[in-house]
This record gives C-alpha cells, sequence and structure tokens, in this order.
C-alpha cells in the first residue's frame, strides 16, 4: 500500500484524452461514449481549453418529458449541441494531484472520473478504473514485510 | 542573533523500506530547498544523542530500553502497522531527540535567537510508553521536559501544526501545567484523537479539529481566534514548534488545502509571536509532510521567517 501513496494523478491517467469540441452535437457525444464504453467524455474550444464535461446522464437528461411536446422529438434533440446540456463546471484536478485524494473525491462525491488540467489546457483523464489499476499494481509488487 | 540549523547523515540512515512515506528522501528534500543562497547564513551544526536522563523526561526508562532492544542488526522490523525500524532507527531517534534539546540549551541561554531541527523519525505520536505513527521518541516532548528542568523554564508552549493530531505530545502535557499545547489538524484522521473536548486536566490543551477540504481560510481564523490568544494568554518563556507539512495541498496521506503562502503566513506569525512573548525564543522541529517539493518548500518558510527575526 504504501507504493500507492506516492502516486499522482500523472502516474494514472489516461492521455492524450479523448474528447470532444464544444460544437459537437449530442449524437457526436453519444457515439464517443458508445464507442469506448466512457461514463463521460470531457468537451473542449478549439484551444483544448476544457469548457465541460457530457456524461451519459447528461444525454438522458436532454430526453425528459416536459410539457413541450406530447413525445420527446427524439432526431431533432440529439442535434442539439452538446455545449447547452453538458457540466460547464465540473470538478478537475491537476497532474501533481496525489491519488490518495483521488480516491477519496470519488468516494465524497460519487464522480466515475476528473479531468486533468494544466493551466486550464485538457492533458488527460483519471477515471475510477485506473485508480484501481494502480492499488491493484502497488499492492501486487509489494514485498511481504 | 542567528538561526540554528540541526540535522545530521543519520536522519537519513533511518531505513523505512521501499515505498514508506516516511522515507530518506524527505531530509534530501529539505536539504536541496536549502540550497538557496538565502540560507547561506544559517548556522548548520551536528546535534549529540539525548541522554538517558533528558529521554526519562518524556519516557519510561524501561520503554527507552526496550525500544532500543528492539532495534534490528540487519533488515527492519515492523513496531505498528506503520512504524518501521532498521539498525540505524535506534541512533537517528536519540539523535533528532538531541537535536531539540540542543537547540532548547542553545536558544534559552542565548546563544542562538532560534532553531529548526530537520530530523526523522518524527515524534509527535509517540506516547511515554509507546511507538507509533512512524514516532519513536517524542522529540518536542523531551525537549519541553528538558526546558522546564535544565532552564527551570515554567512556562513552555508548543504548537503543533502537523496534520495529524499529536497525541503523544498531548498525553505528555495533560498533566503538566507548566506546559501549553495547542494543535491544529484534520479531524477525522490518523490518531483519532484531538477533538475540541480534550482540553488538559488545567485547560493547558487546545485542540482545533479542521475539516477534510479546508484551506487557507479556515487555518488562518482558527490560528487567529484560537491558538494565537491563548498562547499570548499563557505568556511562555519558550515556544516548541511540531512543524509538520502534511496539510499541504499535494499531501497524499491527508486532505486539507493549504498552500505555500499558507504556510508563509503561519511561519511568520510563529516568530512575530516568540518576538512579542519571549524574545524570540522558538524552537521548530520536523514532524511530517509527505510531498518531498511541498515539503521542501514549507520548511524554507519556516526557515526564511525564523532568519529574519
Amino acid at each position: 500500500m504504501f507504493q500507492f501513496v506516492q502516486k499522482q494523478v500523472a502516474d494514472a491517467m489516461s492521455a492524450p484524452p479523448v474528447s470532444i469540441r464544444d460544437d459537437a452535437t449530442l449524437a457526436d457525444a453519444e457515439a464517443v461514449l458508445e464507442q469506448h464504453g466512457f461514463n463521460g467524455c470531457p468537451v473542449v474550444d478549439a484551444e483544448g481549453r476544457l469548457v465541460g464535461i457530457v456524461t451519459g446522464l447528461d444525454l438522458l437528461r436532454a430526453f425528459r418529458v416536459t410539457p413541450d411536446a406530447l413525445v420527446p422529438q427524439y432526431r431533432r434533440i440529439m442535434a442539439f449541441p452538446v455545449a447547452d446540456h453538458m457540466c460547464q463546471a465540473p470538478l478537475t484536478v491537476t497532474p501533481d494531484t496525489p491519488l490518495t485524494r483521488v480516491l477519496q473525491r470519488m468516494l465524497d462525491l460519487g464522480n466515475t472520473g476528473f479531468p486533468v488540467l494544466v493551466d486550464g489546457r485538457l492533458v488527460g483523464v483519471v477515471t475510477r478504473r485506473d485508480v484501481l489499476r494502480e492499488l491493484r499494481l502497488s499492492t501486487s509488487s509489494e514485498a511481504p514485510q | 542573533m542567528t538561526t540554528r540549523f540541526y540535522t545530521d547523515a543519520l536522519f537519513q540512515a533511518h531505513d523505512t523500506g521501499h515505498g514508506h512515506p516516511e522515507c530518506p528522501q524527505r531530509l534530501a528534500a529539505v536539504l536541496s530547498a536549502l540550497e538557496d543562497p538565502r540560507f547561506a547564513a544559517l548556522e548548520r551544526s551536528q546535534p549529540a544523542e539525548a541522554s538517558g536522563e533528558q529521554l526519562a523526561g518524556a519516557h519510561h526508562p524501561r520503554y527507552v530500553e526496550r525500544l532500543l532492544a528492539a532495534i534490528p542488526e540487519s533488515g527492519m522490523r515492523l513496531l505498528d502497522a506503520d512504524t518501521v525500524v532498521s539498525p540505524q532507527s535506534g541512533q537517528a531517534a536519540l539523535r533528532a531527540a538531541g537535536a531539540v534539546c540542543q537547540s532548547v540549551d542553545a536558544v534559552a541561554t542565548g546563544e542562538v535567537r532560534n532553531a529548526f531541527c530537520a530530523v526523522r523519525p518524527p515524534g509527535h505520536h509517540a506516547t511515554p510508553a509507546k511507538a507509533m505513527g512512524f514516532c519513536l521518541f517524542n522529540n518536542v516532548a523531551v525537549a519541553a521536559a528538558h526546558a522546564c528542568s535544565q532552564h527551570r523554564l515554567e512556562r513552555v508552549a508548543i504548537i503543533d501544526f502537523d496534520v495529524h493530531h499529536g497525541n503523544g505530545t498531548q498525553d505528555f502535557c495533560w498533566s503538566r501545567p507548566e506546559l501549553l499545547y495547542l494543535s491544529s489538524h484534520q479531524s477525522p484522521l490518523y490518531p483519532g484523537t484531538g477533538s475540541s473536548g480534550e482540553r488538559g486536566a488545567s485547560n493547558n490543551v487546545v485542540n482545533l479539529p479542521l475539516a477534510r477540504g479546508s484551506g487557507s481560510e479556515e487555518m488562518r481564523e482558527a490560528y487567529t481566534s484560537a491558538v494565537f490568544p491563548a498562547v499570548e494568554r499563557f505568556q511562555p518563556q519558550l515556544i516548541l514548534v511540531s512543524a509538520g507539512f502534511d496539510a499541504h495541498r499535494l499531501d497524499p496521506l491527508a486532505g486539507l488545502e493549504w498552500t505555500d503562502e499558507d504556510y508563509h503566513w503561519l511561519a511568520q506569525r510563529l516568530v512575530d509571536l516568540a518576538d512579542r512573548l519571549c524574545d524570540g525564543r522558538l524552537v521548530a522541529t520536523l514532524e511530517g509532510g509527505y510531498h518531498l517539493d511541498a515539503l521542501g518548500r514549507g520548511v524554507a518558510a519556516q526557515l526564511s521567517a525564523m532568519m529574519q527575526a
């Protein structure tokens, strides 16, 4: 376990990360989530700055039945810009954040992952699976005491 | 008047095993941060071992014997789930406690204005009869006892800003009205003690638990509204500081969000407090801090303030 204490986000994150542009549609976003098996995906502007994160739940929310229509207009909704339906102020971490703190934040907030930023620019993504992998590697390579 | 800095190669020889967070590289990081020219005026000194008499001021003599007997001739031994000893650990621990006692001597006699001890192992979890939480001897408690017995001081304040509660120091101070122990620490967190209701036999313990995620604002408020006024009322003749740097936002063992700037702020105010109350007499000793760069910068902040006193 001691080795896990030394690990930082930079050791575990996926980089470069899969992301989508802020002018993409909900259909584009759904395709990326489906293709990679992701729960969510960072959204960036033309300069690579993080502007939000879109999750499967955000997509489902777009289809919520409202008083505006008898039946949600599925095809029309899928063409909506992702920028209008994403979470605009996602919690982020930096490459030097200790993984111990990422783990604690996942427990506190229920997040499945965090975008990794350097000066506002998206440089990676760290997920539950990344943390679990580092826990496994740290414990399996440890000499018995 | 100068600032003295005690350290010793033995402190890096205290081997805790691969990957252990309380590792020799911590001291290397501290020494590397002090290579900056602004620390050229530091008076660097090598400490001697604490005497049996000095250790007996804060530990049961049989504990000292048992601990030293438990040091292995080779390899490592676990004293508890966190606390590892190896062949050099006994000598390192003796010298760590010795460094803080010598600092007290130098400051009490006016030889230097203040002193910092960059030691390993740390001390504040060690109780009078038990090693725990990376700590073997309670360096700051041994020094406080030494200050009272050897220099006849009647009021010594111990301020502990390590992110973990100094349960061992609190135990030691509890029934000693000549000592005031003040600790800020994350709660809940190891070792689980340090609630604000724990006040000592004569209201001489002040605990300021801080919630995970709290940062500059909460810390500055706690020190301004509780720690500094309590020290002012106590009018210490000497201030001892358990200087742990693991409340930093990058530390892997805790969850507070202090910044480099917070450590500068705190260091400056501790020095001001010592100036105002006890002619600047302040001895700080290293406790925790497990992010190497943050630790180096924290110690540098503490020493910068002490040298400008």
